[in-house]
């Protein structure tokens, strides 16, 4: 405790115990050189007078009164008492509505009997007939070679029923099997027995919900016997409404080790939890050892349905094992040697099958283990004469699928993203075909303009020449002339429908051409390109008026005949022309706008579709989680 | 609970030394324990709660192996404070994780253990998940007085069985008490129960 808790500690307390109205002047003088503590006091004076008046924390009235004491009455005044033929000479258990006494024959002392004897004051018509029933059901199952006998039922003379079963003289299953040292065959021989009184007790409707080794009784002779249907389940509702509210017998009727995960939520019970609870049982009697519980709370347990480790993985593992009423520690070398073989051995025969069945016994979903404990006698039967067994290691597939059904928000986004993702590749792909195609008819459609525009121009020109002075045409200019008179012609006319104009440059014009165009850096750079002999074409991709643009130039050199008739033409500005020259550039200026749309919206479109897939794909993993 | 007290000590003790047989009458007397003081959680909610306090039970008794208070040998001293902090961890754990999954949108399943936090959340007027904070906070001002409220309120002690457990006086653990209740009323402020609720 801190020294000034301590000192708030004291203050509250000596402050709490005088009159409402001392209290300020003791607290301005115990405080006086420190305002904070006494604000810190006062401020738990009210906090406790307004506690008070709430109840806050109020424990008391949720105290429930104490249970009588677990410790058995020093004396029964049953015990030495006779019921019928029988002496009382020991209690061994009792329940919510009777006690159960070890008794012996009268004639007979050796004959040992358990009896069950209704609790006095419990003798209301409706216990009563849940006690009847319970001797039915008990005679019913007696039956049974390996269920331990009801011999006899009867009234006390104070008129309280009870009823006598056969006192199994034997060894908890898994001891015998260790005394014994019976092999891996014995010991399933053994259990195929226990399982199959299991499924005929489930076949008469009772459930036994507390199946352990100490309920399973092995005789010298090796006859396996199950002990202790007195905490049993009627399934039935017209024998007995035990199913509709657990008693307060329930609590106890839970060992927890040997309890499915339904049994500790509380939720109803079916056969399914005997035939966990023998899924546990195979594993100890089989490697030796429990399963480590695979949930450790209640909430857990609803969701995770992780497995348990295997039987021959365990066998490989020390083990805490109960002998003789101690737990010792047990080495696998041991353990197997008990089971008449080696730990590699051991392993190896629990590898497989027997692993499976275990493992199908024991799953937390009571829907997914053997459907009946008739079952799983059967699949012992078929493993001991090598049949194939139904048993079968959980799929690749149901592997998977409890991996996304624990991580359906992982998983969904995983798989959003990987469907989303390839679905994005191909559309691209996809679309950047459509974005070639699109621009190679582009490209095309511009070329077939130029071309159609000069075809237009020469034919009309022609025309006009024969119109004028027919015959003349054929003294129509050399291509070469007409080919830049016709980009003369283009260039006036700027452009193309797309937007796309083609310019021609020359430093060096004839002088009859008007409108000789700027030098702009372009072309500059391009002459230069075009002069140092690094190519014939130049292109920059620049901003026109702020839209995006190609410009392309190619050069035009000069042939032999054009210097033969520039260098002697009186029109001429320049006279010293040689082959190869670069007379000036050819431009086109192609407008990109129409590209870049085409591009933006099928990209547009792309991102819009994926983020279609990707949700869609989310919301199918989440809804076939939750549906499946 | 006196009358067993030396019969507890001598359980655990035979218990530590391996004896199985010990080892289930003390699982029986831990049972019956945990069920009166779920019982008494819920002695104000309807019948057809039954279902739920057998869950809380057998988590309680399932974390009670876990904790080793069973197998340690310690006294009964022991046996009942682990007994008090099974039952705090599991309201407190399910407190939490029901807070979590309405926070998180996602379908809130009604869980077993639910209707029991809300009934204690409700009748002490207290947010469980609050009240854990705020004991771990006092903790670090006095261990001693955190343990009397632990006990007496997850734990189901009444005051002359707090003194006994702890080995202090009466008079010391009512201070103890009436302390921290009030700085326990100071922390977790009036707004306390809108939150216990939750949204509507």
């Amino acid at each position: 405790m801190t020294d000034r808790w301590q000192r708030v500690g004291e203050l509250f307390e000596r402050a709490s115990e005088l009159p409402a109205d001392q209290r300020a002047p003791f607290l301005a003088v115990e405080c006086a050189d420190d305002s904070e503590l006494r604000r810190e006091v006062e401020a738990l004076l009210a906090s406790q007078a307004d506690a008070t008046k709430r109840g806050f924390m109020e424990t008391d009235r949720m105290a429930a009164p104490p249970l009588p004491s677990v410790a058995p009455p020093a004396e029964d005044p049953m015990l030495g008492q006779r019921l019928g033929n029988y002496e009382l000479k020991k209690r061994i258990g009792r329940g919510g509505m009777g006690n159960v006494y070890l008794a012996t024959r009268c004639e007979d002392y050796k004959q040992r009997v358990a009896i069950k004897l209704l609790k006095r004051g419990m003798d209301s018509e409706e216990i009563l007939r849940k006690f009847r029933n319970e001797i039915r059901v008990l005679a019913a199952l007696g039956q049974h070679p390996h269920i331990a006998r009801l011999l006899d039922a009867g009234t006390t003379d104070d008129g309280r029923p009870y009823f006598v079963m056969e006192h199994v003289e034997g060894k908890r299953i898994d001891e015998y099997c260790d005394n014994h040292r019976l092999s891996i065959r014995e010991r399933l021989a053994l259990l195929q027995k226990v399982v199959g009184a299991v499924h005929f007790a489930h076949q008469h409707t009772v459930i036994h919900r507390d199946l352990k080794p100490s309920n399973i009784l092995v005789s010298e002779s090796g006859v396996p016997k199950l002990i202790d249907f007195g905490i049993a389940k009627i399934t039935t509702p017209e024998l007995g409404d035990e199913t509709a509210t657990p008693t307060s017998t329930e609590y106890r009727a839970m060992t927890p080790d040997y309890a499915s995960p339904e049994q500790i939520r509380g939720d109803s019970l079916t056969i399914a939890t005997d035939v966990f609870s023998l899924g546990i049982v195979m594993f100890e009697l089989l490697c030796g050892q429990r399963p480590p519980r695979t949930f450790a709370s209640v909430s857990e347990s609803a969701t995770a349905a992780i497995e348990p480790p295997k039987m021959s993985v365990l066998a490989a593992r020390p083990a805490n094992v109960y002998v003789g009423g101690q737990h010792v520690e047990r080495s696998p070398a041991e353990t197997a040697s008990l089971r008449q073989t080696s730990a590699g051995g051991l392993q190896k025969q629990l590898r497989g099958d027997l692993d499976n069945m275990a493992l199908l016994a024991v799953r937390a979903e009571p829907k997914r283990r053997y459907a009946s404990a008739g079952q799983f006698a059967v699949d012992i039967e078929r493993f001991l004469e090598g049949e194939p067994v139904v048993a079968r290691p959980l799929s690749r597939r149901e592997r998977l699928w409890r991996t996304i059904k624990r991580n359906p928000l992982p998983t969904g986004v995983a798989a959003a993203l990987l469907v989303g993702t390839l679905f994005g590749l191909l559309y691209l792909s996809q679309l950047s075909q459509q974005l070639v195609r699109k621009t190679a008819l582009a490209g095309a459609t511009t070329q077939a303009d130029f071309l159609l525009g000069g075809h237009q121009y020469y034919t009309k020109v022609i025309g006009d020449v024969e119109k004028a002075s027919p015959g003349a045409a054929s003294a129509m200019k050399p291509p070469a002339t007409y080919t830049i008179e016709q980009f003369a012609y283009l260039q006036e006319n700027r452009s193309t429908k797309d937007g796309t104009q083609a310019r021609l440059l020359s430093e060096y014009p004839f002088r009859n051409r008007a409108g000789r165009p700027p030098l702009d850096a372009f072309e500059k750079t391009a002459l230069a390109h075009f002069e140092s002999g690094e190519g014939d074409s130049y292109h920059e991709f620049v901003d026109i008026d702020d839209e995006p643009s190609l410009r392309y130039g190619i050069a035009m050199r000069m042939g032999k005949k054009c210097c033969e008739c520039h260098n002697s033409h009186p029109d001429s500005i320049k006279t010293d022309w040689e082959p190869g020259q670069v007379r000036g550039v050819l431009e086109v200026i192609r407008p990109l706008e129409a590209d870049l749309h085409r591009t933006r919206s099928g990209l547009q479109q792309a991102f819009a579709w994926m983020g279609v897939v990707i949700v869609g794909v989310f919301a199918a993993v989440l809804v076939a989680v939750r549906w499946r | 609970m006196s009358g067993t007290s030396r019969d507890i000590t001598q359980l655990l003790g035979q218990v530590a030394s391996g004896d199985a047989a010990a080892e289930a009458q003390l699982l029986d007397y831990a049972y019956d324990e945990l069920r009166r003081l779920a019982g008494g959680m819920m002695r104000r909610e309807r019948p057809d709660h039954t279902l739920q306090p057998t869950a809380l039970v057998n988590e309680a008794a399932l974390r009670m192996l876990g904790s080793e208070a069973l197998a340690s040998g310690r006294d009964r001293a022991y046996f009942f404070g682990a007994m008090a902090t099974a039952m705090r961890r599991v309201l407190v754990d399910h407190a939490r994780s029901k807070n979590a999954s309405r926070r998180g949108g996602g379908a809130y399943e009604r869980q077993p253990l639910n209707a029991v936090v809300e009934s204690l959340e409700r009748d002490a007027q207290i947010d469980l998940i609050a009240l854990d904070d705020a004991l771990k906070k006092l903790e670090q001002l006095s261990d001693r007085q955190a343990q009397v409220v632990a006990l007496r309120f997850f734990g189901g002690m009444s005051v002359p069985q707090i003194a006994d457990h702890l080995d202090i006086g009466v008079s010391t653990v009512e201070k103890d008490w009436r302390l921290a209740r009030a700085w326990l009323h100071t922390q977790l402020g009036d707004g306390q129960l809108d939150h216990a609720q939750g949204p509507p």
